[in-house]
């Protein structure tokens, strides 16, 4: 298992993200994906794992957004992002996007890997859905191959349900946040739909942050 | 007595949200939102101050403390909930396009225009300086320029943004903003009441949309847990 930088996601997920697996994260902007993102990649640099953060932002963006929730550290991933990074991360080529990750995958496979990135939702609307189907399904395949874990975040509001239904199946996880209003409170929340080697979770869980650390309460919410 | 029970939900609404919100651009937005909703109250206190003490000069101290407190919300609650609506616009534009030069200056001029001409308006009562002809116009210009800037801003990134609820959020808000000007130009216009309505709308519809909420959890099995 691969932990996933947040000691209590780590216990609902029996220690984290399952080897050579691939686990999509949903959520509407805002929600704190970026967040599991950052945990996950830094938890894998302390660990001295090779991590690749692919994003469609520019680098510096991406390192003040990680200063914002404490995780930015001295040692820093291998980036594919739009600006600040030698390999581009460009919406309009998302053939060289793969090919990129995947010679990274290939470069460090001896050493465990962790990808994450934000350019799913993106690609997604920014191409036919049929090809963008075969490009992650190709991606998780790649990743299967190595000792590799694919984080992969997108935005559920941007898609129709069947384009999300048929994203899910592509990948061995899904995590997905959501937005609980309870009278005149809103309470961020998280479930596992899906995780390969675990049974099917029905539990929603609470989630928060403090200083920048993710806290997610077991069961509690309904 | 509508406008401040409306002020104080969307108050309420935005205060919720940033508490629950976990990224900073959406929960400045969030809080600037909640600015705007006091914005609002700041807006109905105002005219109450002036029925009170009148239009004519004052040069109570508590008076012009009370009023550049109010305008203060007025002034910096209206620019901050534009500013923080361009902020999330920008972040969500997927090719990180710099809408009429924002990240490059725009983002620390706009607002500081903002702070000057605040600081013109709410000067000390004692302060010598006339607050008509030209200069009043020149520091007019100043603050409504800054809010036209980020508005026209705002627009641009509307007609970028592929993210639907972001875009739809934002159309609200711009309409809101064009409410509050036909507001401020129609006065004392019966129309501009018309416009205030409006506004009210366009706020809730903006506030509600700000972000998505469910109030059922639905699990695997397709039931509530």
């Amino acid at each position: 298992m691969v932990s996933t930088g947040v000691a209590s996601l780590d216990q609902i997920l029996n220690d984290g993200y399952p080897d050579r697996s691939s686990v999509l994260v949903l959520g509407q902007s805002g929600l704190g994906k970026q967040a599991l993102g950052y945990s996950f990649v830094s938890s894998g640099l302390k660990q001295g794992d090779y991590c690749l953060y692919v994003t469609h932002k520019p680098v510096s963006d991406i390192i003040r957004d990680m200063k914002g929730f404490g995780v930015a550290g001295l040692v820093q991933p291998e980036w594919i992002a739009s600006s600040g990074s030698p390999l581009k991360c460009d919406l309009r080529d998302a053939t060289s996007i793969s090919y990129n990750v995947k010679q990274a995958l290939q470069r460090n496979s001896g050493r465990r890997v962790r990808v994450v990135t934000d350019v799913l939702s993106p690609l997604l609307v920014l191409n036919p859905s049929e090809s963008m189907y075969s490009y992650w399904s190709q991606l998780a395949d790649e990743v299967k191959k190595y000792d590799a874990v694919l984080l992969a975040l997108g935005d559920e509001e941007m898609h129709t349900q069947a384009t999300i239904a048929s994203m899910e199946h592509i990948f061995d996880g899904v995590i997905e946040l959501k937005l609980f209003e309870e009278g005149l409170t809103v309470t961020p929340v998280l479930r596992v739909k899906q995780m390969l080697g675990m049974p099917p979770q029905h539990g929603w869980f609470r989630f928060s942050f403090s200083h920048g650390i993710m806290e997610v309460t077991p069961n509690v919410a309904k | 007595m509508f406008g401040i029970v409306s002020a104080s939900v969307i108050v309420l609404l935005a205060l919720n949200l940033r508490r629950a919100l976990v990224d900073h651009p959406y929960r400045a937005r969030a809080f600037w939102t909640a600015v705007g909703g006091l914005t609002l109250l700041a807006l109905i206190g105002e005219s109450i101050i002036t029925d009170l003490t009148g239009s004519s000069p004052t040069t109570s101290y508590a008076v012009w403390l009370g009023g550049a407190a109010v305008w203060g919300l007025i002034f910096f609650g209206l620019y901050g909930w534009i500013w923080s609506n361009v902020a999330v616009a920008v972040e969500a534009d997927f090719f990180n396009r710099d809408v009429l030069w924002w990240k490059r200056g725009g983002v620390y001029i706009a607002p500081a225009l903002v702070v000057v001409s605040y600081a013109f308006f709410n000067l000390p009562p004692w302060w010598t300086i006339p607050q008509s002809g030209p200069l009043l116009d020149v520091f007019n210009g100043l603050f409504y320029g800054a809010v036209v800037y980020a508005t026209v801003a705002l627009a641009i990134s509307y007609w970028r943004i592929k993210d639907m609820r972001i875009k739809t959020y934002t159309k609200w808000v711009v309409l809101s903003i064009a409410a509050l000007f036909a507001i401020i130009f129609l006065a004392p216009d019966p129309l501009a009441l018309l416009a205030g309505f409006a506004w009210f709308f366009c706020m809730y519809k903006s506030v509600s949309s700000l972000a998505i909420k469910t109030r059922r959890l639905e699990s695997d099995s397709g039931s509530s847990p």
